[in-house]
């Protein structure tokens, strides 16, 4: 059972839909036409980019390339997390990249290699997809966690300061402020996870039955892009926050100016 | 009762922010067992100077003997072991005053503190506090309660050095009087206190004031 492809009239007849939000946001004066029209064609330029790489990318399966590409995301995606954090690259770049890297790597590795059990992990069915929903998971929950926890240390600095104060490490001082930043990263993502199938259907098992998987299989694809995204995202934040505490403290535990 | 007969020397420190200078050379002595109140109009560094003696600000030069050691830069933690610290209109990442409470008991460089339940009553008792509070969410009591139960947490942390910023600044009068007493109890068992104040009904019972802005 194949995918129906849709044609150039029928995707534009399908993006005709916009007009409806579009109409909405413009009869309430809300400011947000000209930003969503502009968000429209970005998407619709880059997929038809994104697509034509991947083509190719699909075209050639160069395990190379495949890797090559994975770079690629890491390093957009840090930029991505740096300019919505706006916290300084000289400081920040290194912790928010080796993150990401190990976040993807252990679990992406994990899940392809012993639980897919595939015999080519840089296979480029897989290997793209799932590297890319890792990367793109990473980035939401560091960009959340990072935020929070910086803008709970500069606004509680002084109770961080009174931990030191008493004998806190620097670890010990931070605690709760990771605390928060995990909180408020996760907590959307566990809430999704505990009615997943109740309140929607999730995107991948959607994604799987119009590729023509059959439902059992695409449930069991859903768990595991649910578990190794969450995962993944733990791993990054847990990565990057251990070496931020390193980089962005000084030697007597003194937080740096880590802002833009 | 150690050797050295001062616990902190403070030697012509200096400390500027942004090539502005809020301490200028200044110097002093707490003994052991000394209760010293820091005086001076606001703006003049008091809270400074107490940031910068715990090495939360960098100094520009000058020297600080900690029982009769030089502490340089990088080796603070090492005077944070043995002071507890109070600064300042305290905002608390957490929810619960138990969490509070609890936390400085818990990190490694007071793990041979013992912290009863019959200490925190003590501690309450002498405070004016109800214990009922420690079941409470932070938002729940007022800032005067807050600022109460921080001392019953110093004092039970038992550290030889105590740094305070207006520990009696939240509190109404009758309170205020409690907190003194309390403070004035620890440092009579062998606890040195600095405190910074604008009250002057606290700073008249230290056994020294020494006023920043006429240095």
């Amino acid at each position: 059972m194949g995918t129906i492809d849709i044609s150039i009239e029928s995707l534009l007849a399908g993006l005709l839909l916009m007009a409806i939000p579009v109409y909405f946001l413009w009869k309430y004066r809300t400011g947000m036409v000209k930003s969503t029209v502009t968000a429209l064609a970005r998407m619709v330029g880059q997929l038809f980019l994104v697509g034509l790489y991947l083509k190719y990318l699909f075209l050639w399966d160069n395990p190379f390339l495949n890797v090559a590409w994975v770079i690629i995301m890491v390093f957009v995606a840090t930029e991505t997390a740096l300019t919505r954090t706006k916290l300084k690259r000289s400081i920040m770049m290194c912790p928010i990249m080796v993150g990401f890297v190990t976040g993807a790597i252990l679990v992406g590795f994990y899940f392809l290699g012993i639980v897919l059990e595939l015999n080519n992990v840089f296979s480029v069915q897989y290997f793209i997809p799932v590297l890319g929903i890792l990367m793109g998971n990473m980035l939401g929950v560091n960009v959340i966690a990072l935020n929070t926890f910086y803008s709970h240390l500069r606004r509680e600095s002084t109770y961080y300061y009174f931990m030191l104060g008493n004998g806190a490490t620097v670890q010990e001082a931070v605690s709760p402020f990771v605390k928060q930043a995990l909180v408020r990263a996760f907590s959307p993502a566990i809430a999704n996870m505990a009615v997943m199938g109740l309140v929607a259907l999730p995107g991948t098992m959607i994604g799987q039955i119009l590729g023509g998987s059959t439902p059992d299989v695409a449930i069991k694809y859903q768990m595991m892009i649910i578990v190794i995204t969450i995962s993944a995202s733990m791993l990054s934040i847990a990565v990057t926050l251990y070496l931020v505490r390193r980089l962005a403290f000084d030697a007597d535990g003194c937080i740096k100016n880590v802002s833009q | 009762m150690k050797g050295e007969e001062y616990i902190l020397k403070v030697n012509n420190l200096n400390v500027a922010y942004n090539n502005h200078i809020v301490i200028r050379d200044f110097s002093m002595q707490l003994r052991r067992g000394e209760m010293v109140a820091i005086t001076g109009a606001s703006g003049s560094g008091k809270s400074s100077l107490l940031r910068a003696l715990m090495g939360f600000v960098p100094l520009t030069s000058g020297e600080i003997i900690f029982d009769g050691a030089q502490m340089h830069k990088g080796q603070m933690e090492k005077l944070r072991r043995q002071t507890a610290f109070l600064p300042q209109d305290l905002s608390f990442p957490c929810e619960w005053v138990s969490e509070v409470l609890e936390t400085p008991f818990l990190f490694k460089n007071n793990k041979n503190v013992t912290a009863t339940k019959a200490m925190w009553q003590d501690s309450f008792q002498r405070l004016g506090l109800d214990e009922g509070i420690m079941d409470k969410r932070l938002n729940e009591i007022s800032g005067g309660q807050r600022q109460r139960m921080l001392f019953a947490v110093i004092a039970m942390l038992d550290k030889e050095l105590i740094l305070l910023d207006e520990p009696t600044s939240a509190l109404d009068s009758g309170s205020a009087m409690l907190v003194t007493e309390f403070i004035k109890e620890m440092c009579e068992s062998g606890k040195s206190i600095l405190a910074v104040t604008h009250d002057k009904q606290f700073a008249a019972e230290c056994d020294r004031i020494i006023n920043i802005s006429t240095l």
